[in-house]
């Protein structure tokens, strides 16, 4: 819900600012977001924020009576895939733009404790909210960085995934920014140290092969059997694909990384939607829903595709260490 | 299935048995001479005294399936109801029946049709004391059909690779979906929900507690066709028995929020 505006703003933005906000320490983040988030209740605007839950609390205090106007939700929990997170602005955006009145967002998925293949998405998804709403109504999001615990490399990344940059009280134009060239999904994704349980299937009857293969490396890894049956739906419908879009079969291998058991399915096909699966699909259409699922029954799930290098869907589920 | 005579007769003969054994008649149905079907039956033992006491009885296909008027399953269903009423009537505790049936399924119309017909005649005999054994020469029809007509009986021996889902009335009349369904086989799925004689119900409840893999394909196959059920003016489909994964999907997919369609996670 929004507070009741004193006067209603025409928006600042006439189309989407994403901007980095560069930060050091707690207080340096809550003196930037307090301000952002508070702007925005004045104005009446419909305001979100996802961050981990120590900092909910914080704001929760630091807002005051504006608190009460904003939505908050655990990045933990709506980004611990970064795909999930796109859809999710997607929702909140739809939900309140049909009235004209433009929201604002703060989302911090980037956190030092995020792993080298989850830090990639964070990435690939922090580029892609450009393409998602470049060409749509306005609305502003801060994605806050924390530059005390971050190293500069990803600091780096972050300058060419944002337009904007808001660092020591100000707020200017990203120099760094790369435009859309990052957000693509022909990045090469890094080989794995050793694979085991390496599968390649080209019928329907090979997929029950498959499932038994997942199962098998599931319950070695110590995952329990709920999700052990969603990463085997999962490993499915990307195999699936491959057989109905891929040219008709695929090499499917599997290997543990230090908290996750991965999955993969590679075929020679090409994906050239830059946001597969990470839009909501219709009751209506006919197919298109494999990678949509395979994104909410996983933990982590990396899609790569180029017309030379086929498709690569990696599926991770995190495993007892 | 069979593609070998003598292992069919031998089971036929196996199955007749037992309908002696538990005070059924025994009805022989084929396409065959009366001779033939004597001969065919002969490890029977005793099968002329059968004949003569009226304990087994031999049906022609044109007979039974009122082949001359061109019916409809319906129709052909009361045939079966008759000789199952006159059994009892006659103080048998009810009807067996071995039927060769791959005659009636040589062209697709007629392969449409007794689909219908063993869809229509299961959910009938799940409540009857009626039990049927129908034979089918697999090299007399196409894979295709072979699986359509699979997959709408509850015990078949067939290879599983052939029919690897269910769909059919249980012992309760509780309408059942068994198996694994996935993109390939929703297409059957689909085919089966939409052809068969389910379609004019008001309400329909689906018990999917034995479904052991269904994927967003065959889901959604199911949701489309509860849709238009409720689309039809009718109750809708409810799905009962969905495992937790299953439960998950469907609001993944948001499919709780389509009407005419609701899923339940433990069985009613």
């Amino acid at each position: 819900m929004s507070a009741p505006a004193t006067q209603r703003s025409t928006p600042a933005y006439g189309r989407f600012w994403h901007e980095a906000f560069f930060y050091a320490g707690m207080e340096g983040f809550l003196a930037g977001t307090a301000e952002f988030i508070s702007a925005g209740v004045q104005a009446g605007e419909p305001v979100l924020v996802v961050v981990d839950v120590e900092k909910i609390d914080r704001l929760r205090q630091a807002l005051n009576g504006d608190a009460k106007y904003v939505t908050f939700l655990d990045m933990a929990r709506v980004g611990r895939n970064p795909a999930c997170i796109i859809p999710a602005w997607r929702d909140f955006v739809d939900r309140h733009i049909v009235t004209g009145q433009p929201v604002r967002g703060v989302g911090e998925p980037i956190w030092a404790g995020r792993s080298p293949s989850e830090m990639l998405e964070c990435q690939l998804h922090e580029a892609l909210l450009n393409t998602a709403f470049d060409d749509g109504p306005g609305w502003a999001l801060m994605c806050p960085y924390d530059t005390t615990t971050l190293d500069d490399d990803t600091l780096d990344v972050a300058r060419q995934t944002h337009p904007q940059i808001f660092e020591g009280g100000d707020r200017r134009s990203s120099t760094g920014y790369a435009g859309n060239a990052m957000g693509t999904l022909e990045a090469v994704l890094p080989e794995p140290p050793a694979t085991s349980g390496t599968v390649t299937f080209d019928d329907e009857t090979g997929l029950i092969a498959l499932r038994q293969v997942v199962a098998d490396h599931a319950s070695y890894a110590g995952i329990d059997e709920l999700r052990t049956e969603e990463l085997i739906l999962a490993v499915h419908e990307a195999a699936a694909n491959s057989l109905r879009y891929g040219g008709g079969g695929g090499r499917m291998r599997l290997w543990q990384e230090p908290t996750t058991l991965v999955c993969e399915i590679a075929d020679a096909g090409h994906i050239d939607e830059l946001l597969i699966g990470r839009v909501r699909p219709t009751i209506e259409q006919e197919g298109g829903r494999g990678l949509w699922l395979i994104n909410q029954l996983c933990d982590l799930v990396q899609v790569r595709s180029s017309v030379t290098g086929g498709t690569v869907v990696r599926m991770h589920v995190n495993r007892p260490h | 299935m069979f593609d070998d005579r003598a292992s069919l007769l031998h089971a036929a003969v196996d199955y007749l048995r037992g309908g002696i054994a538990c005070g059924q008649r025994l009805l022989y149905v084929s396409g065959r001479t009366r001779d033939e079907m004597l001969a065919d039956v002969a490890p029977l033992l005793g099968a002329d005294e059968l004949l003569h006491s009226g304990a087994l009885l031999f049906g022609s296909l044109q007979d039974m399936y009122v082949l001359a008027s061109n019916p409809d399953p319906e129709a052909q269903l009361a045939t079966y109801a008759q000789v199952v009423e006159s059994a009892l009537a006659d103080g048998f505790t009810g009807l067996r029946v071995f039927a060769e049936v791959t005659d009636l399924v040589r062209d697709a119309d007629g392969l449409a049709k007794q689909i219908r017909l063993e869809h229509l005649a299961d959910e009938f005999m799940s409540g009857q004391p009626f039990s049927a054994l129908c034979a089918y020469d697999l090299t007399a029809i196409d894979a295709d059909g072979l699986a359509d007509i699979a997959t709408v009986h509850p015990l078949v021996r067939v290879p599983p690779e052939m029919a690897p889902f269910r769909l059919y009335f249980a012992d309760n009349a509780r309408l059942t979906l068994a198996g694994d369904i996935d993109a390939f086989g929703s297409i059957r799925l689909e085919r089966l929900l939409t052809s068969s004689h389910l379609r004019d119900r008001p309400h329909i409840v689906l018990d999917v507690a034995d479904v052991q893999f269904i994927d967003g394909r065959g889901l959604h196959t199911l949701v489309r066709f509860g849709r238009e059920l409720g689309e039809n003016g009718g109750g809708g489909l409810r799905i009962d028995g969905a495992s937790q994964l299953l439960y998950k999907v469907w609001r993944a997919l948001r499919f709780d929020e389509v009407p005419g369609v609701e899923l339940h996670v433990t069985a009613a």
